[in-house]
């Protein structure tokens, strides 16, 4: 039973400050200064916050993914082929002979080749005498000839 | 005084200009100067048009990186020849004949016989002086120390160029002058061809008709004349040909391996020494040419309608104008 006074003191106490302080509270919203402060900021204009640059920047990026998207795509696809294809420029012009990349060599080549042809020829001529000239050797077709000459068993059979 | 001053110098520049001129001949001559062949190899060049022989003989010649080889079954009496090949043979059943009037050449897998003028004994005069010794080098003669070829006593003869590196060595039997064996050398010294009877007989019997003209049914005659207008025709090249000239006489015609484009060879055969006329699609510098030519071989050129024509041979330089003035009708 005396617990329960106790309690109630309590919160009389408690209601008596609090009810101090509400009084000095309005007290103190009264004051010059404070309505002055007040009357400032109705005063100021009320903006709404405003999201657009937002969503330019967000249509910017969305671009500009695009583009990336579009730019590795053919990164993509064109990269092995560049790849292939400088291989293959590589392979052309190593495997083409210097001859055609060099008109100066070319012509080198087919003045020598004409006097070492002469040289042969000369050589080979005086090799052979009256004989079968390298040069003009011409391999017998088996296929396309008919060997019936008379051998010397034919001979001895008669 | 100036010309008091300028007269020591013109002298100077008269005697430079007379001394080097001198020079120049003396390097003509020396080119020019023909070879004195010893007594042996005389000997084998006079025997040749006379000897009757049979026999066997391996043909060896270098061409490119390839060693291109035969074997040739020979039978001579004095001017006229027989060459036959082997059943083994790639020339298998091919026949030479050769005289003084003729020589023809029997193909049968074509049955076609190749006419060319005949070559004679008189190429083996010619054919003394190998390449290397058309430039303005001495030739010298060295005898060896004796060999035996074919069963035969042989007396090794080399030609040697002025340094002494060998160009031609002749086996002859001293006995009757036949050359049994012949090896050509590179400048090197390495051999890039020969010919070596592996078998002789000097006294064969012969019937008498195995020099007779080659008379085969069906068998299509054909001549180095044709086989040239048909490659100009099929490859697309003029029909130019050299005058006869000088004794020039066709021998041969074919396509020389080059860099794609049909080259034309025309090999003429004279008293004077071979010359090849080439016919070249495009154009060619006469500079390089010359400079390959290494002062074994004379050189001249022209072009017409796209076509470069180049003649190489042993003629001179004014023989070469003269016939290059001919083929373009100058």
């Amino acid at each position: 039973m005396k617990h329960r006074d106790n309690e109630r003191e309590l919160l009389e106490e408690r209601l008596a400050k609090r009810f101090d302080s509400e009084v000095e509270l309005d007290i103190a919203l009264r004051s010059k200064p404070q309505t002055r402060i007040a009357s400032m900021v109705k005063s100021l204009p009320c903006e709404e916050p405003s999201m657009a640059w937002r969503s330019r920047l967000n249509e910017g990026i969305v671009r500009q993914r695009g583009r990336i998207q579009v730019q590795n795509k053919l990164k993509w696809m064109f990269a092995p082929v560049a790849g292939l294809g400088l291989a293959g420029l590589f392979a052309v012009l190593i495997l083409t002979p210097q001859r055609l990349l060099m008109p100066g060599a070319k012509s080198v080549a087919i003045e020598r080749s004409i006097l070492d042809d002469h040289r042969d020829a000369v050589i080979s001529r005086a090799v052979a005498g009256r004989g079968l000239v390298a040069q003009e050797a011409r391999p017998t077709d088996r296929s396309g000839w008919n060997k019936d000459s008379w051998e010397e068993s034919d001979i001895e059979a008669l | 005084m100036t010309l008091y001053r300028a007269f020591p110098i013109a002298v100077i520049c008269a005697a430079g200009l007379v001394l080097a001129q001198d020079r120049g001949r003396g390097h003509q001559k020396q080119g020019d100067r023909k070879i004195e062949f010893p007594p042996l190899v005389r000997k084998a060049i006079e025997a040749a048009p006379r000897l009757s022989y049979a026999g066997e003989r391996d043909i060896q010649f270098r061409r490119g990186p390839n060693l291109v080889r035969h074997r040739e079954n020979v039978i001579k009496n004095g001017p006229r020849f027989r060459i036959e090949f082997s059943g083994e043979s790639d020339f298998a059943g091919q026949i030479i004949i050769e005289t003084p009037e003729f020589r023809q050449h029997y193909f049968p897998d074509k049955n076609e016989i190749f006419m060319t003028p005949p070559r004679g004994d008189g190429a083996l005069l010619r054919s003394m002086r190998p390449p290397g010794a058309f430039g303005k080098r001495h030739v010298q003669f060295r005898e060896g120390e004796l060999a035996v070829v074919a069963g035969k006593q042989t007396t090794p003869v080399s030609m040697v160029d002025e340094k002494g590196n060998p160009m031609m060595r002749l086996y002859i039997d001293p006995r009757n002058g036949m050359i049994l064996k012949r090896e050509f050398f590179d400048p090197v010294g390495t051999v890039v061809g020969l010919h070596e009877y592996t078998s002789i007989d000097y006294t064969p019997n012969f019937r008498g008709d195995e020099f007779k003209p080659m008379k085969i049914r069906g068998a299509r005659i054909v001549t180095p004349l044709d086989v040239a207008k048909k490659l100009m025709r099929e490859n697309g090249l003029l029909e130019v040909f050299l005058p006869a000239d000088f004794g020039l006489r066709l021998e041969n015609a074919r396509l020389v391996p080059g860099d794609g484009k049909p080259t034309l060879l025309l090999f003429y055969q004279s008293q004077r020494g071979h010359v090849s006329f080439y016919q070249v699609t495009g154009n060619l510098d006469p500079k390089k040419l010359r400079r390959e030519a290494r002062g074994e071989f004379r050189t001249t050129n022209w072009s017409d309608r796209g076509k470069t024509f180049v003649i190489v041979g042993e003629l001179s330089d004014p023989e070469l104008a003269q016939l290059s003035r001919k083929v373009r009708g100058n």
